[in-house]
């Protein structure tokens, strides 16, 4: 392979191919790749845009939790009404009403909305994110599904009670973690 | 008559059996997810994230042990003079073969090895995804038994069986350094993982182990439906499921089941469908997607095909919602399962030779 003169010129030019790439990599800065810098642009713009969501979010519900938290469950079932109106859908809509919900001990209707916020956003039942609720989840769980069950038990034809511990089932199932 | 207790590849396959299923659940205790120590599939959408080949940003992890599988291989068949560059075997039905085994595996939420640990971890949800496996592994044997064949694998020149290991080294060099341009999750599942450098040398062992052994889950399944407890496979599967559930037990890890299971959704049917074409299509293309990364690694370019078609399959499955989730199937995912199976219908079709 050596010998021919035309293979020579192929390896010759392999190399100096590869060197002009080892010295484009190893000379180039961080502003010098704009696709590299774009694409860490967007990294970083996913992670500013999920920071801001959370402080929205935040923002956005700290009435809820305040009435929640002086004991104004029904003042903060309202509120959270509210605030449905004007951002329709919201998975920390669900949370928040279930939350409440488990508070006063309507536990079949907090597991649907608990089961409803953590379809939308599998955030809240994440340790490493800062939206989890995995405590708030884990006691609704815990408590409601067994009391749920044993309602369906005495009414096996009721198809709502059904759906609450299916909707049961599935939280326990995305706290006991897994692939997603 | 059960295999020699005096043949060496015997032993092997029983090593490679226990390796991957102690092995399987450890990882998982180190900080993989819960029943996925090793997931090729969920590993494969996790890779694919991280290339950008989808945007969940809570799937985007490059897994070293699938790294290690295909640097495991190759070096082991090196050493052992067994690499051979080869292919030309039907090489776009298996680039699509090698998505659709993602998108079955994504319906069910796991690839067969997970399939076990799940069930050794007592998933009673699996039970209809085992049911599935072996029926797609029976339906396979029997059109391999009518004549179906993708062709001959002929040796190749310009050593192309590199490409695919060549490419791994590269993700070994991304994985290392983490250039801007891959993507690594901070959420979700993606983000659990164990320690790099256990999970690489773990891939690289089980890498290694399955070369020598050439153990696979759909092998060992056609094996047992072909020769019972007369092929070493059958024993080495016998291995890898009570090696599996033997650590679930000792680890905690064991919850018998069908309910609040990890990563598992309670459709049955489709579970049934989605392994059913992953063992079917399996067999059609000579292993699942575990043994096409360990052929990828001993030079086969059409396995490499294969896994090139699952890097794909793992950003569609994401990008177009067809992956299954604890919430159940979406109608994308039962949709591709459908085409899926159209295919290998479509492929039984075509490549059946009627001469015989």
């Amino acid at each position: 392979m050596l010998r021919d003169r035309f293979d020579q010129l192929m390896i010759a030019s392999l190399v100096v191919v590869l060197l002009f790439a080892a010295v484009l990599l190893a000379g180039a800065g961080p502003g010098e790749n704009n696709r590299a810098a774009s694409v860490m642009n967007r990294q970083l713009e996913r992670e500013m845009l999920y920071q801001a969501r959370v402080a929205f979010i935040e923002r956005h519900y700290s009435p809820v939790v305040a009435l929640r938290n002086s004991g104004a469950l029904q003042e903060a079932l309202l509120k959270l009404e509210e605030l449905g109106r004007t951002l329709p859908g919201a998975a920390h809509n669900d949370l928040m009403s279930g939350d409440i919900l488990l508070r006063m001990g309507h536990f079949d209707r907090a597991l649907t909305k608990l089961a409803a916020a953590v379809r939308r956003n599998a955030d809240y039942v994440d340790p490493a994110s800062p939206l989890s609720q995995r405590p708030l989840v884990e006691s609704a769980v815990s408590e409601g599904l067994p009391l749920v069950r044993d309602r369906l038990r005495s009414q096996p034809d009721s198809r709502s009670l059904a759906q609450v511990v299916k909707d049961g089932y599935y939280l326990q199932s995305r706290l006991a973690g897994g692939c997603e | 008559m059960s295999p020699s207790l005096y043949d060496r590849h015997f032993w092997v396959i029983l090593a490679a059996g226990v390796g991957l299923g102690v092995l399987g659940v450890l990882l998982a205790v180190w900080g993989n997810p819960q029943n996925s120590g090793i997931c090729v599939s969920c590993f494969i959408e996790n890779s694919s994230g991280a290339l950008g080949l989808h945007d969940n940003e809570r799937m985007q992890y490059l897994r070293p042990e699938l790294i290690g599988f295909v640097l495991g291989s190759i070096f082991c068949a090196s050493v052992f003079r067994e690499f051979r560059s080869r292919g030309g075997s039907a090489p776009l039905a298996r680039l699509v073969s090698g998505v659709f085994l993602i998108v079955g595996s994504a319906v069910f939420i796991g690839c067969p090895i997970k399939l076990f640990l799940r069930l050794t971890a007592g998933d009673l949800t699996a039970i209809a995804g085992v049911v599935g496996l072996f029926a797609g592994v029976w339906l396979g044997l029997q059109g391999l038994a009518r004549g179906i064949d993708l062709g001959r694998t002929e040796d190749e020149r310009g050593a192309t069986g590199l490409l695919v290991p060549a490419g791994f080294v590269l993700l070994l060099v991304f994985l290392l350094a983490r250039p801007a341009f891959i993507f690594f999750s901070e959420r979700g599942s993606a983000a659990q993982h164990a320690p790099l450098m256990i999970s690489l040398l773990v891939g690289l062992l089980l890498g290694a182990l399955a070369q020598r052994s050439r153990f696979c889950i759909t092998g060992s399944v056609r094996d047992g439906l072909l020769m019972g407890s007369r092929s070493p496979l059958f024993w080495g599967f016998f291995a890898f499921l009570l090696g599996a559930f033997g650590t679930n037990l000792v680890m905690g890890r064991f919850s018998f089941g069908f309910y609040g299971q990890p990563g598992a959704h309670l459709e049955h049917l489709w579970s049934f469908l989605g392994m059913l074409l992953v063992g079917w299509l399996s067999v059609l293309i000579g292993g699942c997607p575990f043994r096409q990364l360990i052929k990828a690694g001993e030079g086969d370019a059409d396995a490499g095909l294969a896994v090139v078609g699952m890097l794909l399959g793992g950003g569609l499955v994401q990008s177009w919602g067809i992956a299954a989730t604890a919430a159940g199937v979406t109608l994308a995912g039962k949709v591709s399962v459908l085409v899926g199976l159209a295919f290998v219908l479509g492929l039984s079709l075509l490549f059946r030779d009627r001469t015989a």
